[in-house]
């Protein structure tokens, strides 16, 4: 493990072929449940494939490929460390808490109106994430809604919800 | 500094363009509660689609036959086949500003399409415009010189023979269907998309024979590469009149048509009503759409009010009636 | 031939009328500046200034709609290079190396090679489109389900190629995004796929939320993780780095050449446009690239191939419209469109019909072209400056303009939520090293491998041997074997080979380079390896 460097995770490297099996059995799971799905559908129907042909079998070949992975995976021993890197709690944190941020703001769209909702994303991420004051911020947190706005609603006249201002 | 001149000149150009895109903005309406301010005309396709073609040359002879002084705008709804559309003009309640380009396909697709609730009983019915009757095209080297032939063929080689069209459920489908429920005949479907990769198919000699608009053929027919020989509908077309109509070949199946309207969100003021009812009534009798009517083999059939309601309440049952037959509802 | 000449230099004396000029200014213009913005595409640009032409004369109309055709392509590729935002579809594949380029400091030479080889692919699909349309049409016009399918085949065995170490993990994100593609209502059947009921779904998932959320969102999650310094990237302060270099040019003109010419054939097909003309592009240049490895880290290939296909394929798109009628895009279609509400008929007789429309089109094409290259190049420092503005700055921008943009496609809040839920998925993939391209790829080549297979069927009554007999499909079906099967038969004799004389040095092939996608948020600084 390198010392200096917060970026390698703890995580010694078999983890890594662990992974790399979970990954493979989760994606034959979500290919068994598409290929349940995929069968509602007719598979053939009078005598050319039906909407249910092609999902059917791609479906099926992820659970087969699925599989695969996880038994190559757990097959090769010994290899050279799988080199993705799994990110910190540090860095998750961070990613993760914007995509919130994100998905937050986007529930607020129809209420709030989208210059708005965007306004508050951009606080949110320029104070809470990001951690940075000031006058900079508070530029960047007005001008960005207001320049999203100019451009799209102003300009090329697409209609946008503006919630409670309603323009 | 170069740079920024030219990034000024760019965004100079297009503010200049914004303004006179947005000629005339206050409309033509006349004063007085619940008439229209500026209309929004919505269609159920993609910019370049059929009805987005239709609307944008509605508006413009509109504009040159100085029935309306300013030019609407167009919106594309192209979801689902018309269930976007007319959702969304459903959520306009009580508006007089909007109003939609209507389609056959209006009544198909809620009899088939799973999520589309809305139907034209819930929407206010403005006006019928036309009915665009389909001609039959198939490539000059066909053995087919008129549709008894060609379903004569069919029933001596079930499943071989090719009709190519837009979906399933698209009005040359269904016709194609009732033709073959009432022949006893059986001949495939191919589909695609885009109009252009249909007359592909019959220039290349992947299809037999396709039921479409006379738009769809001019080109081709003008050029010789597809001849027309029969017109799928009981009255002649205007544009091919010496084309035998499916009654003159003995078909007597009741045949969907192609119909062209507009319709109105639900609760519309009357006064907007009435005014749109006008404006279309006027179009129809101007030298603009006839010419255009006739150069593009569209019957006009002005239907409004009660004419126009009654007349989708019986387009719907047949459509209904031919869905089921064909085993598609 | 001669009456080829006479008539497109009849046509540029039309074109070079002032009002010709000024309107092909202000389309490319226009086009780039809206193309720039991520969600409006090249067709529903040209609807939006659509109503503007309807005061114009019908060349001009055209000509100014050409010149938002070319703008609006180049203004796609401007944010995906700078940001990882395909502006629109057929950039999406400029943002592979583009976007790592710029990372790179190189955002300069990224962008001018972009306009530089969008133009000679330009020019080359232009002088195609005068001397060879019809034949070209004919060509066209014999291709048929079959054809379609097979040359499909050739298009998905790219996810193979696009793969990094794990082609088992490449495969399955290509199958991710075919399965993505079935969602939607199925034209055959009439039937709804996987729509849950939902209308926004019914035309399918939107192409450009799911680029944005996986490529844009993806991205800026997986840059936030470690606090920002000031750029994220060194910006090229040099004049000299703002421009391609000799090397740079050196490198990208076989691509050039290649996509130009696949460019052009695959934009004249009806049904296919310039989104399939720049994967397939790319990764031809990929296979047959000496270094196939760079491909993904910021190959300047990477850049020419697409961007020369994209545009080439604009000229091919034009082929079957002027000769047939038949559009070869979408964009064609509303030109299509127009040029029916001036009472004009494109169809086989149209260039012997209305010449005097015809050429100046075609002239002010060219015309349009060199416009874009002098509007653009001097450009290239002030947007290359954009990524001067700090990170934290930079990316909350980038995050609202893609959800802005990506809900002025449809009017659509659902498409929104699509960009999120993507985002989400694109940084998962990018830590669990499941490569976003070939998802990407699998997803607009899918829906047209699986309806050509499905009509040939139907033509064929069932039966599957009309692959074989058709000519065309057949020689696509023997190319896929060579580029495809006979490479991974190498590579599978050299791996067995590997194993036989194992700890020599220099016989294995080192991981690393097997690596095509970065993965790695490392910020890879100012003095990469120049090749």
């Amino acid at each position: 493990m390198v010392l200096t460097d917060e970026r390698v995770p703890v995580k010694s490297p078999t983890t890594y072929r662990e992974a790399d099996a979970v990954l493979g059995v989760i994606v034959a799971v979500i290919g068994a449940f598409m290929l349940v799905q995929s069968l509602q559908m007719r598979f053939y129907s009078e005598g050319v494939p039906g909407p249910g042909f092609f999902p059917a079998l791609l479906s099926a070949a992820l659970i087969v490929l699925g599989v695969a992975c996880t038994v190559t995976r757990l097959l090769r021993a010994r290899d050279t460390a799988d080199r993705f890197q799994l990110p910190s709690q540090g860095q998750a944190r961070r990613s993760l808490s914007l995509w919130g941020a994100v998905l937050v703001a986007t529930l607020l769209i129809e209420p709030l109106g989208f210059p708005l909702a965007m306004l508050l994303l951009v606080a949110v991420i320029l104070l809470a994430i990001e951690g940075r004051r000031g006058l900079g911020s508070v530029v960047t947190i007005i001008a960005i809604p207001v320049l999203a706005w100019l451009l799209f609603a102003e300009l090329l006249q697409v209609p946008l919800p503006a919630g409670p201002f309603g323009s | 500094m170069a740079h920024a001149l030219t990034g000024c000149a760019l965004v100079a150009i297009l503010a200049s363009a914004c303004g006179l895109q947005t000629d005339g903005s206050g409309g033509d309406g006349q004063d007085g509660g619940g008439s229209p301010n500026e209309t929004e005309f919505l269609v159920h396709t993609g910019p370049g689609g059929g009805s987005d073609i239709f609307v944008r040359d509605v508006i413009a002879m509109m504009r040159e036959e100085n029935i309306i002084d300013s030019n609407w705008p167009v919106r594309n709804e192209d979801a689902g086949e018309g269930a976007g559309a007319m959702a969304y003009l459903l959520e306009q309640q009580g508006s007089a500003d909007h109003i939609s380009a209507m389609t056959t396909t209006w009544l198909t697709t809620p009899l088939t399409i799973e999520g589309a609730s809305v139907t034209v009983e819930d929407l206010t019915p403005v006006a019928g415009l036309i009915i665009e009757p389909e001609v039959m095209a198939v490539a000059p080297d066909s053995p087919y010189n008129s549709l008894r032939d060609f379903v004569e063929a069919a029933q001596e080689q079930p499943g071989e023979l090719v009709q190519t069209g837009g979906s399933t459920t698209e009005v040359g489908a269904l016709n194609g269907a009732a033709i073959q429920a009432e022949a006893g005949a059986e001949w495939q479907f191919l589909s695609f998309e885009e109009v252009g990769q249909r007359v592909t198919a019959l220039l290349n000699g992947d299809a037999d024979m396709m039921f479409g608009s006379a738009q769809d053929f001019a080109a081709q027919v003008e050029a010789g590469k597809l001849e027309i020989i029969a017109t799928i509908s009981p009255d002649p077309s205007p544009v091919y009149p010496d084309a035998p109509t499916t009654e003159d070949e003995g078909f007597d199946t009741q045949l969907v048509p192609q119909v062209r309207g507009v319709m109105a969100p639900p609760e519309i003021p009357e006064d907007a009503l009435a005014y749109y009812q006008d404006l279309f009534s006027q179009l129809v009798e101007t030298d603009s759409w006839k010419q255009y009517a006739e150069k593009n083999g569209l019957v006009t059939q002005l239907l409004v009010g009660e004419e126009w309601e009654s007349y989708l309440a019986e387009q719907n049952q047949l459509v209904e009636q031919t869905l089921e037959s064909a085993d598609l509802g | 031939m001669t009456e080829t000449l006479q008539g497109l230099s009849d046509g540029f004396a039309a074109a070079f009328s002032a009002t010709n000029l000024f309107w092909v200014f202000f389309g490319v213009a226009a086009g780039t500046i809206i193309g720039v913005l991520p969600g409006l595409g090249t067709p529903a640009t040209i609807a939006i200034l659509l109503p503007l032409s309807m005061n114009l004369d019908p060349a001009t109309a055209l000509i100014m709609m050409a010149g938002v055709y070319y703008g609006s392509k180049y203004g796609g590729s401007t944010t995906s290079i700078l940001l990882n935002i395909p502006g629109e579809d057929a950039s999406v594949v400029t943002a592979l190396d583009g976007y790592q380029m710029a990372r790179q400091g190189r955002a300069g030479p990224a962008l001018g090679i972009a306009a530089i080889a969008s133009f000679i692919a330009g020019t080359l699909g232009l002088i195609g489109l005068t001397f060879l349309a019809p034949a070209v049409a004919t060509l066209a016009v014999a291709f048929g389900p079959p054809e379609y399918t097979a040359l499909m085949v050739i298009g998905l065995g790219m996810v193979v190629l696009l793969a990094g170490r794990s082609k088992i993990k490449a495969i399955i994100s290509g199958i991710g995004g075919f399965l993505l593609s079935t969602i939607g209502i199925d034209l055959f059947a009439g039937e709804s796929r996987f729509t849950m009921g939902r209308i926004e779904l019914a035309n399918g998932v939107e192409f450009v939320a799911l680029c944005i959320g996986l490529f844009a969102i993806g991205e800026v999650m997986v840059n936030v993780e470690e606090k920002s310094g000031q750029t994220f990237v060194q910006a090229p302060r040099r004049l000299k780095e703002l421009f391609p270099s000799k090397q740079d040019f050196r490198a990208s003109s076989a691509a050039i050449g290649q996509g130009s010419v696949v460019g052009f054939f695959i934009g004249a097909l009806p049904g296919a446009g310039s989104t399939v003309a720049s994967f397939v592009s790319y990764t031809l240049a990929k296979r047959f690239s000496r270094h196939p490895e760079e491909y993904g880290k910021g190959a300047v290939a990477g850049v020419a191939a697409p961007e020369a296909a994209n545009n080439s394929a604009t000229a091919g798109a034009f082929v079957p419209l002027l000769t047939l009628g038949i559009p070869g895009s979408a964009s064609t279609a509303i030109m299509l469109g127009a040029l029916f509400v001036y009472g004009l008929q494109p169809g086989p007789r149209f260039f012997t019909e209305n010449p005097d429309v015809v050429w100046p089109i075609i002239a002010s094409m060219f015309i349009g072209n060199v416009v874009l290259i002098i509007l653009n190049l001097p450009l290239v420092p002030l947007f290359a400056s954009i990524l001067r503005i700090p990170y934290h700055i930079l990316y909350p921008g980038i995050i609202v303009i893609s959800l802005v943009g990506v809900y002025s496609i449809n009017a659509a809040l659902f498409d929104v939520w699509l960009v999120v839920l993507f985002g989400l998925l694109g940084y998962v993939m990018r830590k669990t090293d499941f490569p976003a391209a070939p998802m990407v790829l699998a997803f607009v080549l899918g829906p047209l491998f699986e309806r050509s297979l499905r009509r040939s069927l139907v033509i064929s009554q069932g039966d599957p041997t009309i692959f074989f007999t058709r000519p065309w499909a057949v020689t696509f079906l023997v190319v896929a074997v060579l580029i495809f099967l006979v490479p991974a038969l190498l590579g599978m004799r050299r791996a067995a080979k590997s194993v036989a004389t194992q700890g020599e040095p220099g016989t294995d092939r080192h991981p690393e380079l097997e690596d095509d996608d970065a993965t790695d948020s490392d910020v890879v600084l100012g003095d990469k390896r120049q090749r």
